[in-house]
């Protein structure tokens, strides 16, 4: 739509354009009144003459008042409006550029980083902004900020943040920022608010983008700066495979890649402990894909370990690495409880010799033999498994302290081989709370009054992460299992039976009490109570039982960058340290101490290992950047404006538009004088072609 | 010789009718006539009069065969043609003269004279000579139709009589050639030479049609076309509202827009007409009202060489 800018002159040179009609008619002359002696010859000369001819006049006339139109609407400033531009409009512009500062940006696809692209687009629209405009700037990542408090005519401080502009390692929250852009624009009158989205606009990012909270009469326009390919690879998240990990363990590294580009990967991932011990696995993945990584590791002493995964380079470096802190703990202490004999063939024999079979108890499980009445607060609070079997009666002090072990995240298997199991597990249930307990004990069988053979393992829930190793063809070593005493028991409902023997009692049970697990084995390890013993499965899946009584989730060994971390660390370890960023600086946190620990939080603005402690790191947490922000393809950019933006005027205009033409319209000046210019030119040639001939 | 004009007492009978000033306009028809024919004779050193010389009363064109001891020299030095002294005996001729006194001979261009007054004083000066030189003039005015007649004859009275009808005659009503030849083909009894002096602004094809009863009765026709030269390229005017002489019809027009092309459609109709003139061995000469009378008398002296057809002047 074609609108004018100067139209107070609109009256002066709408009189001019009656020139022409008015020359035409002056021009035109008045008629002699002549008396001729035969007008037949006139007439016929008149017919001759050709339609065009015969309209020479006004077709003339038309095309010298077109040619002066268009003359005088050139000086009127014509611009065609676009996206909703009011050339006319009086008052200062009030400018929010909304520039994504999130991971994505970096990507060097085409050169420069889309990150790059952006501040030289925002640099031309500053350029293009009055001195009566004001403008804003807000980045937009996961905690957005702005440069000005307020809207500001400070356009070269606006540039200068621009030149200031860091990498952005962070996930975009476009919400978060259309919040803050909301209460930004809402201060002053939206009138004339303009809101410039500079953006890769990146599919997972946008999304769900919103926009209901800004003003309604603010124009929204995207500015895509985005590269034209957006291949990228990334870490997507490294864990290790067990929840703790104990000195001298191989742990498996699950590493999950993803190839987001058009083409096949194939190629190494690199894991790297300590910066010293580094081991490749190579790795190959269809487009589009995903693919987890088992990387072996070997755990190394106890301690803090650095483990760094990394992927060959590509244009979004950010990440292809990933840093998560390896905890490997001392040797676990393991009570084995027990009340029964010691010797060579009780089951607290054989439970502390499947802990730790290795000489000079070099394994990473340290079985200690107790009684039950050493059950106590103190001594549970040292460990955090426990083994019981063959127990005496639990009096209910011990109940309520393996209640509150077990409440706390501590993890108990209890082999239901005693004379007072019966007995110990409704005292155990009055501690942890009525209806909690899997099954309820009858009649013990013993191998003396079994009546036929041995009882079988035929039912599991072979999914428990405690049957691992019953998973898949392992299932057929549960065959090789034969026990011979047991209690006969019902399943209550509560928790989970995961095994059950032939004549329907469960063999195996769990129930969760706060962070804790209670597993309760309905079988013995003696000796002449079972063969479980003599088989070799059978260090394995005590050894496995151990690691997998965790609480369900690990602590993290990984972070990402943006997000606010909380810790606690005792307050002597702070005492004369701080907390030092990847880069080696201190960081400030936040801190509140709470007995003799202080309970801290910080967030952090860099990749890498936030540690605290040095040489050997106490603290260390790595800082990854968001898996959200791997996929770099773009939204579909019809979509943004029409689905997303309401009832806001939206546009979405390309990376090279004139920000001044997009505030106030194309001039189209040039075009009129050319108009005008062709008119004439057209006028010019109609006249000499159309000229009498002959004429006096 | 031209000679001093003297008011003469009006001549009585059949001119009491004339008003005094038509008495004094005719005087000067009849004055004109005279210094037009003897000034041009004067230049070839002869007197349009017949004297009583046997030998000599008129001249002619000179065919070959005729005698080349008659050739009047001084003549042919003059118009660069041969004529040849012609006897008494080979005169003697009706001169029919049809004037046109339609509406449309009423036309004057700026500064010039109207064509009907070209036409009257040609006529007047061909009636002079022809009387003088023994023949017989006759005079027929028409527009629509034969307005009027007067037989031939070969005395003063008569040519008297004759410029008075001219002098007397007021242009008016459409051109009617057709009709009028019609008439006069009854009137005309004895064969002899036939003037017409009209702008032709008819029918061509029904004009010549209706001249062809005299061409039947052998009759020798000289057209004279008397034009103004606004008749040929229009008047000076950027724009001009013409009206009809004689239809009273109107058109407006812008004059240079045409002027060219109507230039080149009155020329061609101005071919076609001496073309289809010279067909019929009718001489055809163009009298121009910016133009002396000189070429009028030529063009009826070459006439009289019926076997010289010369272009329209």
């Amino acid at each position: 739509m074609v609108s004018f800018a100067s139209l107070g002159l609109f009256g002066v040179l709408a009189a001019a354009l009656a020139l022409p009609l008015l020359i035409h008619l002056l021009n035109k002359s008045f008629p002699r009144f002549l008396r001729f002696p035969s007008i037949e010859l006139i007439k016929r000369t008149m017919a001759g003459r050709s339609r065009l001819y015969r309209w020479r006049h006004l077709i003339l006339l038309l095309l010298r008042t077109a040619f002066l139109a268009l003359l005088l609407a050139a000086f009127l400033r014509p611009v065609l409006r676009r996206f909703g531009a009011d050339p006319a409009a009086t008052g200062g512009r009030r400018v929010l550029i909304v520039l994504d500062h999130s991971l994505s940006m970096e990507h060097r696809g085409d050169g420069p980083t889309s990150r790059e692209r952006a501040a030289h687009e925002a640099l031309k629209l500053i350029d293009s902004l009055g001195a009566e405009d004001t403008v804003n700037i807000l980045l937009m990542d996961s905690s957005p900020t702005s440069c000005f408090v307020d809207y500001s005519k400070d356009h070269a401080e606006a540039k200068r943040f621009l030149g200031r502009l860091k990498p952005g390692l962070s996930r975009g929250d476009v919400n978060l920022a259309n919040a803050s852009a909301a209460r930004l624009t809402a201060k002053g009158a939206a009138g004339r608010s303009e809101i410039y989205y500079i953006s890769d606009f990146q599919r997972k990012k946008w999304a769900n983008a919103n926009f209901t909270a800004l003003p309604a009469a603010a124009r929204l326009f995207f500015v895509d700066v985005g590269p034209v390919r957006r291949d990228n690879r990334a870490i997507l998240d490294a864990r290790v495979s067990q929840a703790h990990v104990l000195a001298g363990d191989t742990v498996l590294l699950e590493v999950r890649v993803g190839n987001f580009s058009d083409e096949s990967f194939a190629g190494r991932v690199t894991v790297t402990l300590d910066q010293r011990f580094s081991m490749d696995q190579e790795v190959s993945i269809a487009p589009w894909s995903e693919a987890k990584v088992m990387a072996p590791v070997s755990a190394g002493g106890p301690g803090l370990h650095l483990c760094e995964v990394k992927l060959p380079p590509d244009a979004l470096e950010y990440d292809n690495h990933f840093c998560l802190a390896l905890a490997v703990q001392e040797k676990e202490e393991v009570l084995v409880v027990t009340d029964g004999p010691s010797d060579s063939k009780s089951g607290a024999f054989f439970l502390k010799t499947a802990l730790n079979p290795f000489e000079n108890e070099a394994g990473s499980l340290l079985p200690r033999v107790i009684g039950s009445n050493e059950l106590t607060p103190s001594r549970l609070a040292g460990v955090r498994k426990a083994f019981f079997t063959r127990l005496n009666r639990l009096n209910a002090e011990a109940c309520a302290s393996v209640a509150k072990f077990l409440f706390q995240g501590g993890g108990v298997v209890y082999f239901l081989d005693g004379p007072a199991d019966a007995e110990n597990l409704p005292a155990l249930e009055k501690a942890i709370g009525p209806n909690t307990m899997p099954m309820r004990l009858s009649r013990r069988r013993s191998a003396t009054n079994i009546v036929s053979g041995a009882q079988q393992v035929v039912r599991g829930d072979f999914k428990s992460r405690y049957l691992k190793l019953f998973q898949g063809p392992a299932r057929q070593n549960l065959a090789l299992l034969e026990f011979y005493d047991y209690y006969q028991a019902g399943a209550t409902g509560a928790g989970s039976v995961l095994l059950s023997y032939g004549e329907e009692s469960p063999a195996m049970a769990a129930l969760h009490h706060g962070l804790g697990t209670l597993l309760l084995l309905n079988f013995s390890a003696g000796e002449f109570s079972s063969n479980l013993a003599r088989q070799r499965l059978f260090p394995a899946w005590m050894q496995d039982l151990v690691k997998a009584l965790s609480a369900d989730e690990p602590p993290p060994a990984a972070y990402t960058i943006g997000e606010t971390l909380h810790t606690e660390v005792w307050r002597s370890e702070m005492r004369d340290q701080d907390f030092r960023s990847p880069t080696g600086a201190p960081v400030t946190v936040r801190r509140e101490l709470v007995g003799e620990r202080y309970s801290v939080a910080f967030t952090p603005d860099e990749l890498g290992f936030y540690t605290l402690g040095s040489p050997r790191p106490l603290y260390a947490f790595g800082i990854n950047t968001s898996p959200d922000e791997a996929d770099l393809r773009p939204i579909d950019k019809n979509v943004l404006p029409r689905d997303f933006a309401g009832e806001h005027e939206a546009h979405f205009v390309g990376g090279a538009e004139d920000f001044d033409e997009l505030a106030k319209g194309r001039p189209l000046f040039h075009w009129f004088i050319l108009g005008a210019v062709a008119f004439l030119l057209l006028e010019s040639g109609l006249q000499y072609l159309l000229k009498p001939k002959g004429a006096a | 010789m031209a000679r001093l004009w003297r008011p003469q007492a009006p001549v009585a009978s059949r001119h009491s009718l004339l008003l005094p000033d038509e008495l004094e306009r005719f005087k000067n028809l009849l004055i004109f006539a005279r210094s037009t024919v003897e000034g041009y004779f004067v230049g070839k050193h002869k007197s349009p009069y017949r004297g009583s010389s046997v030998e000599f009363t008129d001249y002619k064109e000179y065919v070959p065969g005729d005698e080349v001891n008659r050739i009047d020299w001084r003549a042919y030095g003059r118009s660069r043609r041969l004529f040849v002294r012609q006897y008494e005996a080979e005169t003697d001729m009706v001169v029919y003269l049809m004037v046109d006194a339609s509406a449309s001979m009423s036309y004057a261009g700026a500064g010039r004279q109207s064509k009907f007054l070209m036409a009257a004083k040609i006529a007047a000066a061909l009636a002079y000579l022809m009387i003088h030189q023994g023949d017989k003039a006759a005079l027929a005015m028409f527009s629509e139709t034969l307005n009027r007649y007067l037989a031939p004859g070969g005395t003063r009275r008569h040519l008297h009589n004759l410029i008075a009808e001219l002098e007397r005659a007021e242009p008016s009503s459409t051109t009617g050639i057709g009709r009028a030849l019609h008439e006069c083909n009854i009137l005309f009894k004895k064969r002899g030479r036939l003037v017409i002096l009209s702008d032709f602004w008819t029918d061509i094809a029904e004009f010549l049609d209706a001249l062809g009863q005299f061409e039947h009765r052998k009759f020798e026709t000289l057209l004279l076309h008397v034009l103004d030269p606004d008749e040929l390229s229009l008047p000076s005017a950027q724009a001009a509202r013409f009206q009809d002489l004689e239809t009273q019809e109107e058109v407006q027009v812008e004059l240079e827009e045409i002027r060219s092309a109507y230039r080149a459609r009155a020329q061609a109709r101005l071919e076609l007409l001496a073309d289809q003139a010279n067909n019929r061995r009718i001489r055809h000469a163009v009298v121009n009202t910016q133009q002396p009378y000189l070429q009028a008398i030529e063009a009826y002296l070459g006439f009289r060489g019926r076997n010289t057809f010369g272009k329209s002047v």
